[in-house]
This record gives structure tokens, sequence and C-alpha cells, in this order.
């Protein structure tokens, strides 16, 4: 079932949709906008009130020191190209880095307003902009970072993921929804996206006559009351996709609460009229739908399709065997592909994860110049495709085994040859009251000490597979209450307190929401506390179990009691 | 208050009725609350009718007075409710009525494509309103990324003419 191989066109930029000339003229048009917009806003036709959501949804937020720019990056797929304009944001907007979230977005944190419209128009020279990367709108749709070389692939994701960007771009009914929209899709059955906690999350799978159907999840959500999303459809053919979640949609933005920001998402509406209700009323809805106007039919779909560029992948014979000899030469080659990479569906080629969590750096966080040598080692390497991951790392998908060493050897020389994905030190964090208006505690210094307890290689490796998230609010950007251990910065008048939650899981296999530990403690007994729970974990574990694992067997009193024992 | 259709101001020929309807009804185009259509039969009034609708309601309740209307006026409490985009969108594609859509409320010229695209013909605009930030808006774009109940040209793609 996997495209990736039809069709190759060098001209076009791998991985990603590529703008034509209708596409540039939507977004010039946006720019002028906006740009007007700004200056109503200076003459006084707008007020602030009004002015503040024409701003976000340009992706231009106030924090606390500067506004900060929040640029979407569709599924996660930069081009080289978007890289390196990207890099010359950062170094000409900013400071000299950019922060990649959650959302598969990257956002610059010292931005000036009256800069904005000529860093919109750089970006769009690049084909990139900030739509609706904020506001009540539909926001930027991720995807699996594997997409396009994951071998368990039904469809390629980030196709439809495109369709649905375009679709909800400036949607003249979905644009001033009770509250922001998340959509996430991946085109397998493996979840590797959290779809269950989305607005709409989206898994792929074979129906009984081997065509692919997705399952859709709605009313998932972290925030303040996090909710675990229930399946509406599982057998929507493809070609109603955007019939049935315009469906979705209208019903949310019709009874969705309004009169309560923290009431208002979907998740909430789901709740409070039950999933069968809810499914009843879209149904019904998508019943009254001219479906032939929305229908995405094979030629529409190869259309979207031909605009993207394909990687050409050519056998290599032997590649497997150099890869395996470099691994054998240099140890610690060999722990950055144990714990790094990622199996192709191709046997010669191999998906390499350059995590963003060196020690004593912000999670996340690119420098210009690391931005740069990315760039450059995907367009040697990686047929100049660079993926962002949901969990702050990058990922160059389609190396070549026998390449893997020689690209290992240039991420190294600009650190970013960190061996530890999926470990311990892989922290995913927001940027907490360092720089978000909305947090109520810092979180960079929370999620670097933990990691510096935890630096030495062997240790991590022996922790084993583990995930843990640091919010400076319950907004959850760092999605603390999925993780396996999470930490939240609360505020108890007006000191940093942090609340530990234990036993939270992202994915659809056995997705589950922390409990929390116990009473909320200030930042150095929670750095502690997270090392209790780690040494406890390791004397408890049986065999090769996994800190997850141990939790579930043994529950969470124990943990408190290791925790909160008073000496 | 001054009346925008296709970007112009225009005179307006309908008289707005709240709260108590007076008996027997003014002469001319009149706009009932909705609630009134239930309280009157419907079939006793021969001047020109439309009804103001709340941004609350189900669309599905006009139904029965849906040929009889000439004009729906639907409701904006705030220019960051977007109900009634999906109210008009409704009442286009679902109940077929053809006459005149007419937005009101708090509205910002920034939505005025929306409103066009989502089938509304008229904005009640404010006094205060600045016309020519509203005619500009008309035409901020030339394109767009979806389908709408105006049956615009498609260029290719998922994109149209606007």
């Amino acid at each position: 079932m996997n495209n990736t191989l039809n069709n190759p066109n060098p001209s076009l930029a791998v991985g990603r949709y590529n703008y034509d000339a209708i596409d540039h003229q939507f977004l010039k048009e946006r720019i002028n906008q906006f740009r007007s917009q700004i200056e109503r806003r200076i003459s006084g036709e707008l007020s602030e009130d009004e002015f503040k959501p024409l701003r976000l949804m340009n992706g231009v937020y106030l924090q606390l020191h500067s506004y900060m720019l929040r640029v979407a990056i569709p599924y996660g797929i930069l081009s080289s190209t978007m890289l390196r304009g990207l890099a010359y944001v950062s170094q000409y907007y900013d400071r000299g880095y950019g922060h990649f979230t959650t959302r598969q977005n990257i956002q610059f944190h010292w931005i000036k307003l009256e800069e904005v419209p000529d860093i919109l128009t750089h970006l769009a020279s690049v084909e990139m902009h900030a739509l609706q990367t904020s506001g009540n709108c539909i926001r930027n749709i991720t995807s699996d970072e594997f997409a396009g070389l994951a071998a368990d692939e039904i469809l390629d994701p980030r196709i439809y993921a495109e369709i649905m960007r375009q679709w909800s771009t400036l949607h003249p009914e979905f644009t001033f929804l009770p509250r922001k929209f998340k959509i996430a899709i991946s085109g397998s059955s493996t979840d590797r996206v959290a779809a269950c906690f989305y607005d709409i999350g989206i898994l792929t799978r074979l129906n009984e006559e081997q065509k692919p159907v997705f399952e859709v999840w709605v009313g998932g959500g972290l925030g303040r009351i996090p909710y675990k999303g229930k399946v509406i459809r599982d057998d929507l053919p493809p070609e109603h996709l955007l019939a049935y979640i315009e469906a979705i949609i209208r019903v949310y933005n019709l009874h969705g609460l309004r009169n309560n920001l923290y009431k208002a998402r979907i998740k909430i509406l789901v709740e409070n009229l039950g999933i069968e209700a809810y499914r009843e009323q879209v149904e019904k809805e998508f019943a009254t739908m001219d479906l032939d106007q929305y229908r995405l039919s094979d030629e529409l779909v190869a259309q979207i399709e031909g605009s993207f560029g394909r990687p050409v992948l050519e056998n290599h014979p032997g590649a497997a065997e150099v890869l395996a000899k470099h691994r054998q030469q240099d140890k610690e080659f060999d722990r950055w592909v144990k714990n790094n990479t990622h199996p192709h569906f191709h046997e010669d080629y191999i998906a390499a994860v350059v995590a963003l969590k060196e020690v004593g750096q912000t999670p996340g966080d690119a420098s210009t110049e690391q931005m740069h040598a990315l760039a450059d080692l995907a367009d040697e390497y990686a047929f100049g495709e660079v993926r962002v991951t949901h969990l702050q790392n990058v990922v160059l998908g389609h190396v070549q085994k026998d390449k893997l060493y020689a690209l290992w050897q240039g991420l190294k020389k600009h650190r970013l040859a960190t061996a530890n994905l999926g470990l311990i030190t892989d922290i995913v964090c927001c940027p907490g009251m360092d720089y978000c208006s909305l947090a109520n505690a810092r979180s960079i210094p929370v999620a670097k000490q933990i990691a510096a307890l935890f630096e030495d290689a062997e240790l991590q490796e022996k922790i084993g597979p583990i995930n843990i998230g640091v919010d400076g609010c319950i907004n959850s950007c760092a999605h603390h209450h999925i993780m396996n251990i999470g930490v939240l910065g609360v505020d108890k008048k007006g000191e940093e307190f942090y609340q530990i939650k234990l036993g939270g899981s992202s994915y659809k296999e056995g997705a589950a929401i922390g409990s929390i530990l116990g009473a909320a403690v200030k930042a150095d007994e929670a750095v502690k506390a997270v090392e209790k729970l780690i040494y406890f974990y390791l004397e408890q574990r049986q065999e090769n179990e996994h800190f997850i694992d141990t939790y579930r067997r043994l529950g969470t009193a124990p943990f408190k009691e290791i925790v909160y024992a008073t000496a | 208050m001054p009346l925008l259709k296709n970007g112009e101001i225009m005179p307006d020929s309908w008289t707005v009725l709240e709260g108590d309807i007076p008996s027997p009804l003014p002469q001319g185009s009149i706009i009932v609350p909705f609630g009134y259509l239930s309280e009157i039969d419907i079939n006793t009034i021969t001047q020109p009718l439309g009804v103001s609708f709340p941004c609350d309601q189900d669309i599905d309740v006009l139904k029965p007075y849906v040929d009889r209307l000439e004009l729906i006026v639907l409701h904006f409490p705030a220019f960051k409710d977007g109900r009634a985009f999906s109210q008009a969108r409704k009442i286009r594609e679902q109940l077929k009525f053809t006459g005149e859509l007419r937005a009101t409320g708090h509205i910002l010229s920034d939505q005025y494509q929306f409103l066009i695209r989502v089938g509304f013909t008229t904005v009640s605009l404010p006094e205060t309103a600045n016309i020519k930030s509203w005619q500009q808006a008309m035409n901020d774009f030339t394109e767009a990324y979806q389908p709408s109940v105006l049956g615009e040209k498609r260029l290719s793609g998922l994109r149209w003419k606007v």
C-alpha cells in the first residue's frame, strides 16, 4: 500500500506539499490583510479586544517580555529551504534560536510586533506561514513523524493532513469556534500521534475488504480537565473525510459552551451529551450534506499527492553490513543507533532521530547554527527533508544505512548527537514562566535539573524507556497528564510549587491520564521526588519491566510513600 | 443603522418589531422575533415578513415558516461568537432559503468575506462603522480553500475563485 516509490519528481521538496502560484497569491493576500489590521489597530479603528484574536490567528502572542511568533510546520515536515528560512528569522528577528513545540510548530520568543509582516513575508517566500497557530480555530494539523517510511503504514497521512490544512485555512464557518481545535492523523493503526487526546484524532486501518478506512476519535484533550477521547466512527472511507469532520465541527460550533473558557472545548460537549448523542447529531448533519462537493476523489487525492516530492529510494546492497561494521567499531555511535533510530520500510534505509535534548539545554530549542547544520545534513543525507516530532525532537527520515555513520559524525559536531531518545533525559518541556504569560511557574529549570541527575548514559539505559513532561501551567503544552511522570507547576500564594503525576500514557494502547501523587512541593523537592521515584522503581522492577509497567503492577501507594515519607 | 449589500450602503425598507408587537401590525415590510411566529396564524399576514432568529436555537424550527419568509436576521452577540456562521450555512443548504439573510450584532469587517461565503447577503452595521474598511474587506481574498454556498468556480484541487 505504500506509495512512496511512485512518481518521483526531483524538482519538488520531499515529504511535503509544494506551493503553486495560487497558494503563493493566497499567502500574499493574507499578509496584506494582517498589515492593514495592524494599521487599523494603530489608528484606533480596532480595539485591543478586537485586534487580539486577529493577531492570534496570525500566530502572534503577547508574552511576558515580548511578542512571540508561532510558525506552523504542517504535519511536522520541513524542507532544508524552509529550515534555512526559520534559521534566518531566528538570526535577524530573534535572539539566535527557535523553540520546537509539541504541536510540531516552532516559536520565536523575542519578536517585535511591527516586524511581524516582514517576517511573514520572508516565511512566505519559503512556503511557510503562522496561520491559525493560535485563536479559536482549527490549528496546525499534526501527524506521525515516521510518515512515509514506517513499515506498518497503510496510507501516507501527510496527504490527508495537507488536504485538511487547506480545507481548514480561513474556513468561513469555523474561524470563530468556541475554543481552539486540534487535529492529529496517523496513516497506520499504530498510534504515534496521541490520537485519543486530540479534539479529533484519526488512525487508519484496513477494513474487511482490505480497503483503508479511518478510525475517528473525538473529544480528547488535556488542559484543566483532561479526557481520553471516544471513537465516533471506525470505518470512515477516506473520500468522506472532509464532509465528516465538517459535520463534527459544525455540531461543536453550534452547541459548544461559549460562556466559560474552561468548558468550551469539544471534550466537554462530547462528555455532556455522551458519545452516542454526539454521533447521532453528526450523522444527521452528515446525511444532509452534499457529499459530492466534499468528496476526495482519487483524482483530487492524486493531484495533492502529485505536489509532494518523493524520495528516490534505491537499493544499496551491503549497506546494512557497513552499518553493522561501523557500530562494532565505535561504541558511542552504536549507542546512538540503538536509541535514536527507527526502522524504514526499505531495508537499505533507516530513520535517524536527532534529539534536541542535550543535558543542560532547553528541551526543543535549536540555535541558528544548529538549524543551518540540520538543513545541510538533510541535503546531504536525507533528501533535504526534516521532520519535527511532537516530542520536540527532529527526524531525518530516509538515510542510507551505510551513510549513517557520516551523518552521526556531522551531527556530533553541532551537539546534535545526544543518544537519549525515549530515555529519561528526553524530557518534554513547555516554555513556562521564563517566557509564557499563562504560566504559573518555571518549567525549563526543573526539566534541566531532572536531566542533570541522570546524565550518565549507562544509568539512562538501565532505567530504560520512560517519558517525563514538565509543564508550567495546567494548559499542558508538555502533555504532563499523559506522561509516565508529569510535573506541573502551580502557584501557591505567589510561590512556585510543583505537582507530580504518575502513570500517564500517550498512545491508544494503554492510553491513560496520570494520577496526582500528593501535595505540590517546591522545585528542589520535586526534582528530588523524581529521583526517589526512579530509584524506587529500579529496586522494585522485575526483569526488564519499564517504569510504567512497574507502576501499573504496584499502584500509586508505594510510590507516594517513598516521596512523602518523613525521614 | 447602515445596511451593507455587496459592499454598498443601501436603504433599509424593513421595520424591526421587538418586545410587545402592536396589533394591528404596522404597514410595510416587518421583521418579527422568532417567538412571535408561533403566537399568530402566519397566513393572516399579507405584508412582506422577516424574522429575527436567536443564535442559540436549532434552525430546524424555522422549517414550517421558511417558504413564507423573505428575510432572516441572524445575530452575533460578539464577533468571537461564530454560531451564526453555521446557522446561515444550514439555512441556505438545508432549508434551501433563498431570501435575504442579514447579519447583525458585533461584527468586524475582517469577517465580511466569511459572512458572504456562508450565505449572508446583507450586514446591518453600527453607525460608527468604517464603510471603507468593509468595502476593502470584500476583496481581501481572491481565492479560498473550501467550497461555499455560493457555488464558486473551482480553480484546481481544493482552491476556489472567490
